[in-house]
């Protein structure tokens, strides 16, 4: 019986129901109000940024990217991990699970169904994220160089060399504010939050309560962000044993800093496309390892 | 022909964790349910029951034999086309609306646009909720409600058999009745129903074979009518006749070698009267 189990047809695997259900979970996210209040408390901290006026204009535009990426990423990976923990033990404490399964759907499909269904919130969210950081730019832009030309007007210099000036400063604002590299910290952003997403639900995959889920996750989430110790650990000199656990650490949990983009974009710092498409490439391929494992976990689980 | 069921030599042992053994919730059982029967599973709490609906599901894998619906092996998620679920207690999501858990578990069964919204309406109608109570979330669903919506979704995609389990649990006199009566229509119209009660007169009523099992093991299997009368005993309800009457035919009994152990007036059943009381009392539900 065992043996016939495995007799599994990824054929069969049919889009039409993973969409069906991933809707289901979207609708389930969003009909139960808590990660809503979390968004708005992360649209809201977002927006706070604008509050910061006491430095150089340079110096706002890059507090304001450093916070607002910097918010964007810790309240995406709480609402991955919050969004994407419930959804297998609410299923199976509700026993939802026994109508579910007894249709034709394949374990796989719940998965992927379940897993679609936190990624569609988290784009949701990182939409609504970006645009609301979007308009504390362009609030700042606009409030700096209104205050430029109202400073100028107030010193009654109306000389072609002044206007030649004003013209730089704005030009170094929209330099700072039209910041293309932007985009592509958001879309790490993104690639970060999804994995984190598929972290979580390898863990509550096995795991037996919401509660041990999400914090299985955060210490695995932390452990990714501790990557680079791990890695500088492995160059040094240790016994075997200690060197097989960081070789293990090193090759179980995926590298999180890879994503953060907003210190290089602090610094000024431009990142090439390759770059970032590579490390997207890395973090959907450790995204799928991820499926596969809850999936595995899953599949072999009694319910 | 296959059977509907077929189960040989079927285990299952849970293992209860390090160093504590398995327990067994199922031994060694063989059980086969025909086409178009009405088959009672029985048995007390813990006997087996939910494993085996498990098994024939395909949530739970046996530890040994095997459980095929139709001829198909019950593990393939093609068999599940095959079968209908009522669960125990009403399993859904309380989020969705009476309609939108049809929609969600037709379009998991493979229908979609018209088909599935005619479908809906049929069963909606069936099930007596297309009254305007459709519209409401299941959260504010009463259990008999659920219960009726559960029925609905198990035939939404016109399932050749049906698992029900504990149907008219917590449904009031009037829905049980109604839910038994669908049971008879599912019956003649050539479906297979696996129903396991506790309510042992509507299983008696409804079913056509039992099979009781016992600490996962079957102790008792075989035809309603082969099992529910008492051979060697006869009743007779007489109507107009006088007590001296009556005394004449049980000397005449005696005369012949039997013996009358019970004379009454028969009672009217309990439920009988609460239907005949709420029929007078016209209908209850507003929408």
């Amino acid at each position: 019986m065992k043996a016939e189990k495995s007799k599994y047809h990824l054929l069969m695997v049919s889009p039409m129901r993973i969409r069906v259900i991933a809707l289901n979970t979207m609708t389930e996210l969003i009909r139960q109000k808590v990660l809503i209040f979390l968004l708005l408390f992360s649209l809201g901290f977002i927006s706070s940024a604008v509050i910061f006026t006491q430095f150089t204009f340079e110096a706002q535009f890059k507090f304001i990217k450093d916070f607002c990426l910097g918010a964007m990423s810790l309240m995406g990976m709480i609402l991955a991990i919050a969004g994407t923990a419930s959804l297998i033990p609410t299923e199976l404490d509700n026993r939802t699970i026994y109508t579910l399964l007894a249709k034709p759907v394949l374990k796989l499909e719940f998965i992927l169904g379940k897993y679609l269904g936190s990624v569609l919130i988290l784009v949701m969210a990182l939409v609504l994220m970006s645009i609301t950081f979007t308009g504390v730019i362009f609030y700042k832009e606009k409030e700096l160089v209104g205050e430029l030309r109202r400073n100028y007007q107030a010193s009654g210099s109306q000389t072609a060399e002044t206007q030649a000036f004003i013209r730089s400063e704005e030009q170094r604002i929209y330099k700072q504010s039209r910041d293309p590299e932007v985009f592509k910290a958001i879309l790490l952003i993104f690639v970060k939050i999804i994995l984190v997403a598929a972290i979580t639900m390898a863990i509550s995959s096995f795991s037996t309560s919401m509660i041990f889920t999400i914090l299985m996750s955060i210490v695995a989430v932390t452990i990714c962000h501790l990557q680079s110790i791990a890695q500088q650990a492995w160059g040094g000199s240790m016994d075997i044993v200690k060197k097989m656990f960081v070789g293990l650490v090193i090759v179980i949990f995926p590298d999180l800093n890879k994503f953060n983009l907003a210190d290089e974009l602090v610094m000024g710092n431009s990142l090439p496309w390759s770059v970032a498409m590579t490390t997207c490439a890395y973090g959907l391929v450790m995204t799928i390892a991820f499926l596969i494992v809850a999936w595995l976990f899953f599949e072999f689980r009694e319910l | 022909m296959s059977d509907a069921v077929e189960i040989k030599q079927l285990t299952k042992k849970f293992k209860l964790g390090w160093r504590r053994g398995t327990m067994t919730a199922v031994s060694n059982l063989d059980l086969t349910v025909s086409q178009g029967q009405v088959f009672g599973l029985l048995g007390p709490n813990g006997s087996g029951k939910s494993t085996t609906i498990k098994i024939l599901l395909g949530l739970v894998s046996p530890t040994s034999g095997s459980a095929s619906i139709f001829g198909q092996p019950c593990h393939k998620v093609e068999t599940h086309r095959l079968i209908g679920y009522l669960p125990e207690n009403p399993y859904f999501y309380h989020y969705l609306t009476g309609y939108e858990t049809l929609q969600f578990f037709g379009k998991l069964a493979g229908l979609s646009g018209k088909k599935l919204k005619d479908r809906c309406q049929e069963l909606l109608e069936l099930v007596g909720l297309a009254d305007g109570r459709q519209k409401r979330r299941l959260r504010g669903y009463s259990k008999g409600m659920l219960q009726r919506i559960g029925l609905a979704q198990a035939l939404i995609h016109d399932p050749e058999i049906l698992f029900l389990d504990e149907p008219t649990a917590g449904v009031d006199p009037v829905g049980s009745r109604e839910i038994r009566d669908m049971i008879l229509t599912l019956k003649e119209r050539g479906k297979t129903i696996l129903l396991c009660s506790h309510l042992l007169e509507q299983v008696q009523e409804v079913c056509d074979h039992i099979c009781v099992l016992h600490s996962g093991k079957k102790i008792l299997d075989g035809k309603m009518e082969d099992l529910a009368p008492v051979h060697n005993r006869y009743s007779i309800t007489f109507e107009g006749i006088t007590p001296e009457n009556l005394k004449k035919i049980q000397d005449q009994v005696a005369l012949l070698g039997g013996n009358v152990l019970e004379t009454g007036h028969p009672k009217t059943t309990l439920e009988k009267l609460f239907l005949e009381a709420v029929e007078k009392a016209g209908p209850s539900y507003e929408s």
